[in-house]
Parts: structure tokens; sequence; C-alpha cells
């Protein structure tokens, strides 16, 4: 009996181990975070201003030394949405939210900037399934549910062993169902750690820029044009090739442009 | 009174009816002796009234009909000293001619009066020559006409034409080809009426500027003036063999015929002078049209000749939402008339306006030249730098049998952002199709003012290596665990069993030794025997600790064990033993201690067996 509280103390010091691992991950930049808290300060104060192109110097001064952070994205967008730039906020609220997709003004801001652009894509409807899922999933960043997904695999190993070493019928008959249920609560939480995982490492969707750009049937100036997309609009690109990208709208229409006209999220 | 005036009525009448029967007669009246051409007439009398439509004519072979049937009547009454006479004379006329001299008749037509059937008798007629005037009247009158005839037959059939003459041939579908219509003459020309042109069905046709003349040309051997008409430039619009239809003219010709009247004074003419009317007409002309040779390319609209290309725009730098134009000018000779305006290819953002078309043809025999000029207005709606496909335009080239497709340079064009549009939503002014109403009141959500926690890298942890290492730390943890336990476990299990299986032996020896003291009458070696003998049984049996042997551990291990019924029994020996171990008194006879410590080891090991 005293061993499984030796057991249990050892997972629980283990899955502790893994979060102050993945913390390590995320923070490791102390350096230049000074001088980003100047540039941060000051762009808002900018902004506060109603000075929106200096706030947006700020800004990009911060984005420019490789950092990156939804609240930074977020601001970077509002500015170029005051600035009239509707393509470039629509980019920006994007990054926002890939790498917080809990980020609830981000969404709203990008619902307001998505009702200026011109294209009216009829987006295929979700299933309502797949909506829950993605509601539960956006509400707890990628991170947690990792480390959600560990916890549970070293539930699942003591229920494991719980059973196989219980005994007392008691003892091994909750191990069984423990193993069952934690074994379950891990696939589904490994999943949606998964799928974050996808959102946020897919580098395929991508915002045009450009006022409005024809999306031709090959990577070719000359080829035929197949339709129009105007700035703003989200597209999904396929695959690349030499300075044009193939693309793809919600409602399925594909075809290729040049890649200066889009910028990826 | 009436019935007398009927009767009256009745009489008139039958005696009408009597007097027609009586005379009936049916005659062809016709000239015994006709010229050739001549026209005359041919009459069929008959004095009664005939039935409807009961006439049938002769066939009148070898004459042709000129004139009729046309038909007169009449009717006479004449009373004369109370007799009454009335005659019908209903007259069928024809006039006829004949072409050719020989002996003819007319054949027998039949009439019916009553229902009576008449018929006339063959008529012979004989046609002559009219050169054959022996029997001919010495009247001037006649004379005269036969004058006339003279000079008509004068005329011959080539000393006037009308031809319609083509250039070529053969075209292709859109090549020009020029048509003349011409009139040859040999005589004088007092004057034309009813010209009628050809319709030219199936082509396209310019008049050309044209010297009427005369001027004087050979054709077949001949000198005639000629006179031309018409020129025209036609260009087929379809292909096969077109055929053009035959132009039509009236001229009127003199003629001077030489009289045979005898020459008075100085001053007669020896001549007549005569005019005479001739109708001609051309001969139906084919052409053949070839058709162009397939395929075609795609620009080709039909034109068909030598052009040039020319295209510029206007400017090649404007704001959004203004206009430019490209001007494309096609210059050459053809049938440049029916080109139609090349298709301009414009990036979507373009909106193009209705094309603009001047032109400058002149027709010349050659074909049309000049120029047509073709403006496009279009708008740029988006800033940005564009390039305009070519403009291309295709024609056929009839000299070299190919097609020839031109191509202007691609127009540069630099659009800049529009200067008249809000700067702050520069693209707002472009939407029109969504309303955006409720944004009105509305606007995006503030910044976020707490410093960010800035990060370099997108690391998720899930799948990550450090991931994957966690868990397969788990996993080695878990499996180590299972190992190192359930050994420890086993061994734990192992040695229970022994001591428990040899609890009983060892309790045997204890109260085989306990007995020996007992018949030794050690009394503080029996009761240590015993306590000892009770102890390591549960210690062994239960698996305790001998440290942890109480009483209160053992009662609590029988009851938990279901044995609570010896729980009391047993911890109450071990307490008399213990007493009776260091006191002089002897609550119990050691046998029955003895007997009582067997007997409660014997049934908890049965319990504990079962």
């Amino acid at each position: 009996m005293r061993y499984f509280v030796i057991i249990l103390c050892s997972l629980f010091s283990l899955s502790a181990v893994a979060q102050s691992d993945s913390l390590a991950v995320a923070e490791p930049v102390q350096t230049v975070v000074l001088d980003s808290k100047l540039l941060w300060d000051s762009g808002n104060k900018d902004y506060i201003d109603g000075n929106y192109a200096s706030a947006l110097e700020r800004y990009t001064a911060i984005e420019q030394q490789g950092k990156y952070s939804a609240r930074l994205y977020y601001n970077i967008g509002n500015c170029y949405f005051k600035l009239g730039n509707v393509g470039k906020s629509i980019l920006y609220y994007n990054r926002a939210l890939k790498v917080q997709p809990t980020m609830e003004d981000a969404r709203e801001n990008l619902r307001i900037a998505e009702a200026q652009t011109k294209d009216k894509i009829a987006v295929v409807p979700e299933f309502f399934l797949n909506r829950w899922m993605r509601s539960v999933r956006t509400m707890i960043s990628c991170t947690v549910w990792s480390v959600l997904s560990i916890s549970l695999f070293g539930l699942v190993a003591l229920f494991v062993l719980l059973f196989l070493l219980g005994s007392r019928l008691v003892v091994r008959k909750s191990g069984f169902y423990g193993t069952i249920v934690a074994l379950l609560l891990f696939i589904v939480v490994t999943l949606f750690a998964a799928s974050s995982r996808r959102d946020m490492l897919d580098s395929r969707g991508a915002v045009v820029i450009s006022s409005a750009i024809s999306v031709k049937s090959s990577p070719d100036k000359a080829a035929t044009d197949m339709f129009v997309l105007h700035e703003g609009t989200k597209v999904t690109l396929l695959s690349e090739v030499d300075g044009w990208v193939e693309l793809t709208i919600a409602d399925g229409k594909k075809g290729w442009t040049e890649a200066s006209h889009i910028e990826r999220i | 009174m009436g019935r007398r005036f009927f009767a009256l009525f009745v009489a008139i009448l039958t005696f009408c009816t009597a007097f027609a029967e009586q005379d009936v007669t049916f005659q062809a009246n016709a000239p015994m002796i006709v010229g050739v051409g001549e026209p005359f007439r041919v009459e069929f009398e008959l004095n009664a009234k005939p039935d409807d439509k009961s006439f049938s004519p002769p066939s009148f072979e070898g004459f042709n009909v000129v004139a009729g049937p046309s038909v007169s009547r009449g009717s006479s009454m004449q009373i004369i000293n109370g007799s009454m006479t009335q005659s019908f004379s209903y007259t069928i006329t024809y006039v006829l001619e004949s072409p050719n001299a020989g002996q003819r008749s007319i054949g027998v037509a039949t009439i019916g009066v009553d229902g009576k059937s008449y018929s006339t008798r063959v008529t012979p007629i004989e046609v002559r020559q009219h050169s054959d005037n022996s029997h001919n009247q010495s009247q001037q009158a006649a004379q005269e006409q036969s004058l006339e005839q003279r000079a008509s037959s004068q005329l011959a059939a080539d000393d006037l034409l009308l031809r319609l003459s083509l250039s070529r041939s053969s075209v292709y579908k859109g090549e020009a080809v020029r048509a003349t219509l011409k009139l040859y003459s040999r005589v004088s020309i007092v004057g034309s009426e009813g010209a009628k042109l050809p319709s030219f069905d199936g082509f396209w046709n310019q008049p050309l500027e044209v010297d009427q003349g005369p001027f004087r040309e050979t054709l077949n051997g001949k000198v005639y003036e000629a006179y031309n008409l018409g020129e025209f430039l036609l260009y087929p619009q379809q292909s096969g063999r077109l055929t053009i239809d035959p132009a039509k003219i009236t001229i009127t010709a003199q003629i001077f015929v030489r009289n045979n009247r005898p020459r008075n004074s100085f001053f007669d003419n020896t001549h007549d002078v005569y005019n005479v009317r001739r109708e001609l007409t051309t001969k139906p002309v084919v052409l053949e049209v070839k058709t162009l040779p397939a395929p075609a390319p795609a620009s080709f609209t039909g034109a068909v000749g030598r052009y040039a290309l020319e295209a510029t725009i206007s400017s090649a730098q404007i704001s959004a939402n203004s206009a430019t134009n490209i001007v494309a000018t096609i210059s050459g000779n053809g049938n440049i008339g029916l080109i139609k305006e090349p298709t301009l290819n414009l990036p979507a953002s373009f909106e193009l306006y209705d094309i603009k078309s001047t032109e400058q043809i002149r027709t010349t025999p050659a074909g049309s030249t000049g120029f047509r000029r073709f403006e496009y207005p279009i708008i740029a709606r988006a800033e940005g730098d564009y390039t305009i496909a070519p403009i291309e335009f295709t024609y056929f080239n009839p000299e070299t049998d190919s097609y020839v497709t031109l191509r202007s340079e691609s127009f540069v064009l630099t659009v800049l952002p529009d200067k008249n549009s809000t700067a702050s939503t520069g693209v707002v002014s472009t939407i029109v199709g969504k309303e955006d109403v409720k944004l009105l009141g509305h606007d995006i959500r503030f910044i976020k003012l707490n410093t960010p926690h800035l990060h370099s890298v997108v690391a998720p942890l899930i799948f990550s290596p450090l991931y994957w290492f966690i868990m397969a730390l788990i996993v080695v943890v878990a499996v180590a665990l299972y190992f190192i336990l359930s050994k420890r476990i086993r061994d734990n299990r192992n040695e229970v069993l022994v001591k428990g299986r040899r609890a009983n032996k060892v309790a045997v020896q204890r109260f085989r030794k306990a007995e020996k003291y007992m018949v030794e009458q050690n009394r503080h070696a029996f009761y240590e025997e015993m306590l000892r003998a009770m102890w390591g049984y549960i210690s062994d049996r239960f698996n305790i600790p001998v440290a942890d042997l109480t009483k209160e551990s053992i009662r609590e291990e029988l009851i938990r064990r279901g044995a609570a019924e010896f729980a009391k029994l047993f911890t109450d020996i071990i307490s008399q033993c213990e007493e009776a171990q260091y006191s002089p008194v002897e609550s119990a006879p050691m046998s029955e201690i003895y007997a009582r410590g067997i007997d409660i080891v014997s049934k908890i090991e049965s319990l504990v067996k079962r």
C-alpha cells in the first residue's frame, strides 16, 4: 500500500517538471525586454494620441526583433485598421488569433474588419459538432492541453499499475475503470492539443493584401483570369512555384496568383 | 289580266329562242397570208349567246399568242313594221404571230349554245417571209411598216451589248473583286430607260467613282463605243458559287434605213431614221468564292487584305477610378470597312466602356484603303502596376494564302491610389455590394496596454521532443515500478505463504515443548512456550511483524478475517498465560490452558485454510 503513495508522488513530481520545462521554452527572452517595453509603451502612447502611423512604426520595430505575441499582433492590427489598411489589419488579427486562439478582442475586431472587405464568399457551414469542439478547444491554449495530455498519460500509467499490482479486488477494479476513463480523457485531450498544434504550425493561411488581385488558371501572366479577390480575403495556400502561389478560398475555388499579393498569417 | 300578260311573255320568249336556234353560226376569221413575226388577228364569231365556259380554243400550233383571248359581246333588236329582229354577236379575238414561214392552219374551235356544240372549220394560213414583197400591197403604210421592220432587223444582235465583267473569277471570302457593268454599242444611242442593276446578293458592295465614257473598245474583233454604267467593289460574304443576277437596261437606238421613195428634191432624205428599242440583259455571272483555310487563329474576325496595326495608350500613369484610352489603329487595304474591333484583354480590376470607332476609307479600284481606329476607354479600379496584354489582330493575306497575326506592344500602366477617396478608409469607396449599417456606431476594440510576453519561437509542447521524452519517461518509470513492485509483492507473498505454512508446524513444535514443560511442572517455561507458540503462530499465519503484535492488532486481524468469536478466546488465553507466567497462583491448571491453546490454534488454522 505504501508503494502506491510513492508512485503517485513521483508521477506528480514528473508532471511538475514537465510544466516547468514548457515554461522555460516559452520565455527565453529577457535581454531585449527593456528595449521592447520602451517601444511598447511609446507605441501605446502614440495610439492613444491618435498617431497611428507612428504607433505602427513602434510596434513593427518590436516585431522586427523577431519577437511575437498575440497582444503585439493585435495592436498592430488595430493600427492598420485605423490607417485604413483593412487587408493588413485582418492579417494581423489572424496572426494574433493563431498565437492565442482564446483572444476574444482580436476575434471581435477581425469580425469588424472582415465586414469591410469586398469579397463575399459563401462558406460551407461547419458541422455543429466540429464547431462545439473548436470552441471547447480554443478555450485553453495548446501548452495547457499538452500538459494535460502528459498528466493524463501519467494517470493512465498509475491506474494500469493499480490494476496490475492491486492485491485486493476493490483496488484492482478501481484501477481497471480508472484506466479506461483516464485513457479516454487522454485521447480527447491529446487530440485537442494536436489540432491546436496544427493550427499553430499551419502556415498555409494567408490574407490578400493588394486591393484587388486576379487569380489565374496557371502561374503565368498570360493565363486566363479565373476570379478576382479583394483586399482582406482569407485564402489557403496549396503550393508555391517561383513567385507564384496556388490558393484556394472558402468556397473551394482554386487558382494561381503572384506571391507578392498575399501574405502568410 | 296577269294570266294574259304571262302568256304573252312566254310567247315572245319562245319565239326568240326559236329564232336563235334556227340560224346559229360559228366561224373563224383569219387572214389568208401573214408575214413572219407580223401580228394578226384571229376572230371566232358566234351569232348567239354561248353557254358559260363552253368555248374551247383551237391549238395554235406554230403560232405565238401575242394577246387574247378578248371577248366582245353585242346584241341588237330591230322592230321593222312590227316584225322584230334580234341579233347577237359574240366574238373571241386572239392576236397571233408566227415566227417562221410556211403553211399553217388554225385548228377547230368549239362552243356550246343551249347545250348544242358548234365548231369552226380548220382555217389555213400561209406565213411568208417579209422580203417577199411581190404581192405586198403597194400602200404607203405597209411600206412604212416594212421599213421599220427592216430597221429593227438591221440592228444586229451584237450591235448593242450589256456585259458585267468581274476582275477575277475566283476569290477568297472577304477578298475584293471588281465588277464592271459596260454597255457596248456600234450604233448611236438616243436614250435608255429601265436600268436595273444586279442585286449582288451575298456580297457587300461598294460603288466606285468611274468615268462613264464612252471609250473605244474592241470586243470580239469589232470596235465598240463602250459606256461604263457602273463599277463596284464586291466583297463576298459567303463561300461557294455565287451567281450575280442579270442587269437590265432598255436602249433606244437610232437606225438609218435607205428608203425606196423617189428623190424629189435635194432635201429629200434617201434614208429614214427609225428609233429601235432593244432590251438588253447581262448573262448571269458566276464567281467562285473560296473558303478561308482552316483553322483560323482565334483573333481572326474576317479581315482579308493587308494591314498594319498600331496601338498606343494615352497615359501610362493614372490614378485609381480614372480613365485612360487605348487606341488601336488598323490601316491597310482590304475589306477594311468590315473589320471588327480586336479584343482587349484587361486585368480584372479594369472596366472597359463602349468602344468608339472612327474610320477613313477610300474605295479605289484596287480595293478599300484607309484606316479604322478603335478607342477603348478603360477605368482602373485598383492601384498597382499592371501590364495589359497586347492587342492581337489577325488578317488573311490572299496573296500568300496565309493568316498574319499582328501584335501590339503590351501596355504598362501604373495606377496610383485614388486621390479623391477618403484617406482613412481607402477601401470603403469600392464597397458596393455589402451593407455595413451595423458598423456605423461601432469601432474596433482598443489596443492592449499591458506589456506582452514576447516569444521568439513557436514551439507547442505537444509532440515536441520534450513531450515525447516525458511520455517515454512515464512509460519507463511505470514499467520499472511494475517490475520492482511486482517482484517485491511476489517475494513478500512467498514469505507469508511459507510462514503461514510453517506456522502450524512451529506452533505444534512449541506446543510439544510446552507439553514437556507441563510434565516437568516447569510453569514459567510452560507459559513462556505457550505464549511463544501462540504469538508466533499469529505472527506467521497473518504475516504481522513481531513489532506490531499486540492483543489489539490480533483482535483486529481476526475480526477482519471474520473470526470475531475467536478473537476474545485467543486474547483471553494470552492474558491468562501472561498472568500465570509470573504469578505464583494458578488460575487454571496447565493442562486446561494447554488444551484450550491447541484448540483455538487448530480452530483458527482450519478457518484460515478454508
